[in-house]
């Protein structure tokens, strides 16, 4: 173990929780109360699927317009579980809601990553490819009401309880903690794992795909794993969102939650990891600042959004952040590997 | 029984010809400058707003198809001046920043028009007999426009000066611009063109199905796949690609359902991927 790796993940930790401990400030700003925790908890929950797009394409390069469809997998899980939907509430039932919610878009990421990877449907062919599952999953979605709640949603789903530890997350600052603890712990385990050989591989694949080829590595190996690890991790994400935000629709499969999250990503800063967190608090705390308006022009707020970032700061906020100061340095994965 | 299966090869003949005029237009754009452009499913719906514009100006579809064409065409030259022609190189980039224009192009239409779905009466009434069976007169009048203006794009990118510069541009960029041939006209025409001709599809079929801001998407996807199918940087493989996506559609959907008939259709597209990467209609 080398201590730079670990000093590395404590310090990327600690930024994260300083992030959070920032974010919990904004309480007065999102109107006080329960229901303004609730909004940050979101935000929170949001950067965290955010992380699963940077870990897929900041670090492994394979940009995807469909990780939205393993976040609604997470959220549904969730739901359905904890409702009781098509069988009867099981003891523990969040734990195994949530538990389902990173195992199912598991499973469908296998059987999916091993067709595209190995069927060598890369670069843009994969990201026309992930739209067009996006569209796919959600009008599947539709045709299952039983399931899905067809156009309604499924309203009415509890928060997190985990009768084992004697712990429930229903009070909002309960949540948010649990969020905030969370995000700093898969910030550290995702900076763990992306310090080590396997990162090292991984980070290869954004910067030469041939080139590592002919290294010999396994190229679809590698991203077959890394969209394996990103969809669990929104799976995860979409299980605490439902339980966070007691509602889930069939829109949260589809194709805008997906560009969300593409867009938090490009605003806080692509390979980055603690970006995706403060792309996803920057750009919901701004729509919610726009206030009554927003819903209307939210669309049109993103579309300008995609478009700045690439024409005047590629790197994102993280990167302004960092040429500003040289502070949040993400450190380059190099100096670890000794 | 016949008469139904003639319906539906003329009914799938249509849904061809669109996708050709379609792909065709992504296919030049993707080919010549490597930009996979996302907002072109958005040209197609502009085109289909165009008539509904010009008919609540009291012009007919005629005037709608022109402003279709001249408007997105116009449009198509902005958009590659203005923010396609700074990404070049940057394949990626370009991608977001056309699905930023794609939102911003919905939002926009939605703002404008409303939300709901705009009624087109098709402006050519009636239908003639096929054996038999009613066929409106429209359709069998977009078909024949759609193989007019296929047959001229597959001219304009053969014969003339520009299509044989375009091609040599689309063969081997740096070779073609060591003998002297200046890429960024040619991008900017092309990219015009592919524009007008995704115009003229939604203009085309704006009374033959719901016209709502959100109508771009399914296309741009159904566009992308028979590019993939028949082959980057061929446009007959286009055509051909077009031929392929439109038949299986039409046979499954008839059989099955329409998901059923995306579901196949999609896994098509990644079996060609990957047993004939550069497409079916491509020499290898």
């Amino acid at each position: 173990m080398s201590s730079a790796r670990l000093k590395h993940t404590v310090s990327t930790g600690l930024a994260t929780a300083f992030l959070c401990a920032l974010t919990g400030l904004l309480w007065y700003f999102v109107g006080g109360g329960p229901s303004g925790l609730q909004q940050l908890t979101t935000y929170l929950i949001l950067g965290l699927f955010a992380l699963s797009v940077d870990l897929l394409w900041g670090f492994g390069g394979m940009l995807s317009f469909g990780q939205a469809a393993f976040f609604g997998l997470g959220c549904f899980s969730y739901a359905v579980v904890t409702t009781g939907r098509i069988a009867p509430i099981p003891p523990e039932a969040g734990l195994l809601g949530l538990a389902l919610g990173i195992a199912i878009p598991m499973v469908i990421a296998v059987l999916l990553g091993y067709f595209l990877f190995y069927g060598k449907v890369t670069g843009p062919y994969f990201t026309i490819v992930t739209l067009a599952l996006a569209f796919l999953v959600s009008s599947l979605a539709l045709t299952w009401p039983a399931l899905f709640g067809g156009w309604t949603g499924i309203p009415r789903v509890p928060p997190l309880k985990l009768d084992f530890l004697g712990l429930s997350f229903k009070a909002s600052t309960n949540a948010f903690f649990l969020a905030a603890v969370l995000c700093v712990l898969i910030v550290m385990l995702l900076r763990w794992i992306l310090d080590s050989r396997f990162g090292l591989l991984v980070s290869g694949l954004s910067d030469n795909e041939e080139r590592l080829e002919f290294l010999g590595a396994s190229v679809a190996r590698l991203k077959l794993m890394i969209f394996v690890l990103s969809a669990a991790l929104a799976g995860f994400a979409g299980g605490l969102f439902a339980a966070n935000s007691g509602y889930v629709s069939s829109d949260l499969l589809g194709i805008t939650v997906s560009t969300e999250a593409v867009v938090f990503v490009a605003v806080g800063g692509r390979r980055t990891l603690l970006g995706a967190l403060l792309g996803a608090i920057v750009v919901r705390g701004m729509s919610y600042w726009l206030g009554g308006v927003a819903l209307e022009y939210w669309q049109l707020f993103m579309g300008v959004m995609f478009i700045i970032v690439v024409l005047f700061f590629q790197s994102g906020l993280l990167g302004l952040v960092t040429r500003l100061s040289g502070f949040f340095s993400p450190g380059p994965a190099s100096k670890v590997s000794g | 029984m016949d008469q139904i299966i003639l319906l539906q090869v003329l009914n799938t003949a249509l849904i061809i010809g669109i996708l050709v005029l379609v792909s065709l237009g992504l296919g030049i754009i993707y080919g010549l400058m490597d930009v996979l452009n996302l907002a072109h499913g958005e040209f197609l719906m502009l085109g289909a707003y165009a008539v509904v514009a010009a008919n609540l100006m009291g012009l007919g579809l005629i005037a709608g198809i022109a402003l279709a064409i001249v408007g997105v065409g116009l449009l198509g030259f902005l958009v590659e001046r203005g923010l396609i022609s700074r990404l070049y190189g940057r394949p990626i980039d370009a991608l977001l920043a056309t699905w930023g224009l794609s939102l911003i192009l919905q939002q926009a239409v939605r703002l404008t028009f409303g939300p709901a779905p705009k009624p087109v009466v098709a402006p050519i009434e009636g239908a003639v007999s096929v054996i038999g069976m009613p066929f409106p007169i429209y359709k069998l009048v977009v078909l024949g426009v759609t193989i007019v203006v296929t047959g001229a794009v597959l001219y304009l990118f053969r014969y003339p000066t520009f299509g044989i510069k375009a091609r040599a541009v689309l063969q081997d960029r740096e070779m073609a611009q060591c003998v002297g041939i200046a890429a960024s006209p040619i991008y900017s025409l092309s990219f015009t063109i592919g524009a007008a001709l995704s115009g003229l599809a939604g203009a085309l079929l704006a009374p033959l199905v719901t016209v709502q801001p959100y109508m771009g998407p399914v296309f741009l996807v159904r566009g992308f796949i028979t590019v993939i199918v028949g082959g980057v940087g061929t446009l007959f493989g286009v055509v051909g690609g077009a031929n392929v996506i439109g038949v299986t559609e039409g046979v499954v959907s008839y059989f099955a359902s329409s998901v059923g008939a995306q579901v196949v259709v999609l896994a098509i597209a990644i079996v060609i991927i990957r047993l004939r990467p550069r497409g079916i209609f491509v020499r290898k």
